[in-house]
């Protein structure tokens, strides 16, 4: 054995072990050796039943139905602002807790720069261009939220009641060094604590944001948070606003988008090789060159599969686990939460049970049924995924 | 001889995986026999190529980063090489004792590999099973060895 080339094998081992894309990739392909045989190996490998044939089907409805009520809770309070536009549940792709704002994938060409963001009624954000002169803010599929309390987001018109028959108090929701500040309100010495505070219809000075939308609770500031005695009256009147809602843990937001505009979606349709479909793992028999690439979701006839790990030139490599982020659980109630299987995410005094299903969404195509709740721990739930049928077409798919 | 030894370790490769969709984990895996046979006999030129695409194939099959089985394979033969010329000598006995050690350090080294990665690397059992194949086959390798092996 020679020592260089030793040390080159050790350095892509490494590669590969440290999950490196290019060395990932590489090693796909000796699995075109396996094609030939594959046919074979199908013949002799046991088959299975599926008795419960008519109960999965029913279960991958029940799945599409819970990730479209969710969808309709996420709406819930939210209106578009004119009959050209729409409101679309879309994907967070990355928080920015430093710039204080959220990236979001978006229908190429249909979202306006200023559309307001919200989530289960909540007013998060506004879209912001990623050039200042810009009107259309989608770059390559995503768009930035510039959340409240970001000074790049715009003010908003508000106000609160201290009970319904009350007279509204209205203020300026603006951003300041806490985060969003009330400012200008229209009667000085009422700021309490606690109320809850929503946004206020100025549609007749020409503001297209809809009221009603919850913007948190109104928080009076403390004396040491202003410096110095000598502004004691305008204590009485500043205030700041939390927020009911940590932005920066949402997996879907909801925004405007113009009606119509498709969503562009990269899909492919391929199969797994029978000599790795009896695994946590499997192999598709299409790889980039078939338009896959790592981090695609595998779907077969409405149960979720797994994620393409890595993406070989003709060949990809698929893990059964869930993909990261947030699943929906439902119970046979219906109920259905949106949570992460690790129980520290979990809403509190809520413990899911075994044998309630997991869904797993995508923007497009709605719920897919991921399994069923095999155990409850201390630390979390795992899931029992359904079984592949390895003679069935697969779909593979951009997340 | 590579391709013979590609074309061999696919087919037995496909056998292992039909024998692990009946059987289990109790399935041998027959590319420790072979292994076991490139670690003694096999042309030093190329020892290193063959083993690579041995564990880079069984890597394939199971669907697992291939880095870590192809590490797994070459530590077993570091510690199967040192030992050569002491196997050598016991001839059929040799090779079969020689095979166990090489499955049970690939094995090792699998465990090892995957608790310091992270990432699920199989070994265990059907690879120490796979060493039980080198017993019937233990003539055949001498055959082969004598014919187109290093045996000295």
């Amino acid at each position: 054995m020679t020592v260089r080339p030793s040390f080159l094998v050790v350095a892509l081992c490494l590669g590969s072990l440290f999950d490196w894309q290019p060395v990932r990739s590489g090693e796909q392909a000796l699995s075109a050796l396996l094609r030939p045989t594959d046919g074979l190996v199908q013949v002799c490998l046991p088959t299975f039943t599926e008795p419960e044939q008519t109960r999965r089907a029913l279960a991958v409805r029940e799945a599409r139905e819970a990730w479209g009520s969710w969808e309709i809770a996420l709406r819930s309070g939210a209106r578009s602002s004119d009959a050209r536009r729409e409101l679309a549940v879309v994907p967070v792709v990355e928080p920015r807790r430093s710039a204080q704002e959220l990236i979001v994938r978006v229908p190429p060409g249909a979202v306006l720069a200023g559309a307001a963001v919200t989530s289960h009624g909540v007013l998060l954000g506004f879209l912001r261009p990623w050039r200042r002169d810009a009107e259309r803010v989608e770059s390559g599929g995503l768009a930035r939220v510039a959340l409240l309390g970001n000074p790049k987001a715009r003010p908003v018109a508000a106000e609160w009641r201290a009970s319904a028959e009350s007279p509204a108090v209205h203020f300026l929701l603006t951003s300041g060094a806490e985060g969003p500040t009330i400012a200008h309100t229209s009667r000085e010495g009422v700021l309490a604590s606690g109320q809850l505070a929503y946004t206020r219809d100025a549609s007749i000075f020409g503001d297209a944001l809809p009221g009603g939308l919850l913007l948190g609770r109104v928080k009076q500031k403390d004396a040491s948070d202003i410096p110095g005695g000598a502004l004691a009256e305008s204590r009485q009147r500043e205030g700041k606003l939390e927020s009911l809602v940590d932005a920066y843990t949402l997996d879907h937001v909801v925004l405007e988008v113009d009606v119509g505009v498709p969503w562009e979606i990269r899909e492919t349709s391929c199969r797994a090789f029978a000599s790795t479909s009896r695994r946590g793992r499997l192999r598709l028999d299409a790889g980039m060159w078939n338009g896959i690439a790592s981090q695609d979701l595998v779907v077969q006839d409405g149960v979720f599969i797994g994620q393409v790990k890595a993406a070989g030139p003709w060949s990809s490599e698929v893990h059964r686990e869930l993909p990261p982020g947030k699943v929906l659980v439902v119970s046979p109630e219906g109920e259905v939460v949106s949570t992460t299987p690790l129980s520290a995410d979990w809403p509190r005094d809520w413990v899911p049970q075994v044998g309630w299903r997991v869904v797993v969404g995508h923007r497009v195509y709605g719920g897919f049924l991921a399994g069923e709740i095999r155990e409850v721990g201390p630390r979390g739930f795992s899931v029992e995924r359904p079984l592949l049928d390895p003679e069935g077409d697969l779909q593979v798919f951009e997340r | 001889m590579i391709v013979a030894l590609v074309f061999v370790a696919v087919f037995l490769g496909q056998v292992f995986v039909v024998s692990r969709g009946w059987f289990g984990s109790f399935a041998p895996d027959p590319l420790v026999p072979i292994a076991a046979f490139v670690a003694l006999y096999w042309p030093r030129r190329t020892v290193l190529l063959s083993l690579v695409l041995l564990g880079w194939l069984r890597a394939s099959l199971l669907v697992e980063p291939a880095g870590g089985q192809v590490l797994a394979v070459l530590v077993a033969y570091a510690i199967v090489t040192g030992l050569r010329t002491h196997l050598l000598e016991f001839r059929e006995f040799g090779y079969v004792l020689g095979a166990f050690i090489l499955a049970g350090c690939w094995s090792m080294a699998a465990v090892l590999t995957s608790s310091a990665f992270g990432i699920g690397i199989s070994g265990g059992r059907e690879l120490v099973l796979g060493g039980l194949l080198s017993i019937p086959l233990a003539g055949w390798a001498m055959n082969l060895a004598n014919r187109y092996g290093e045996t000295s």
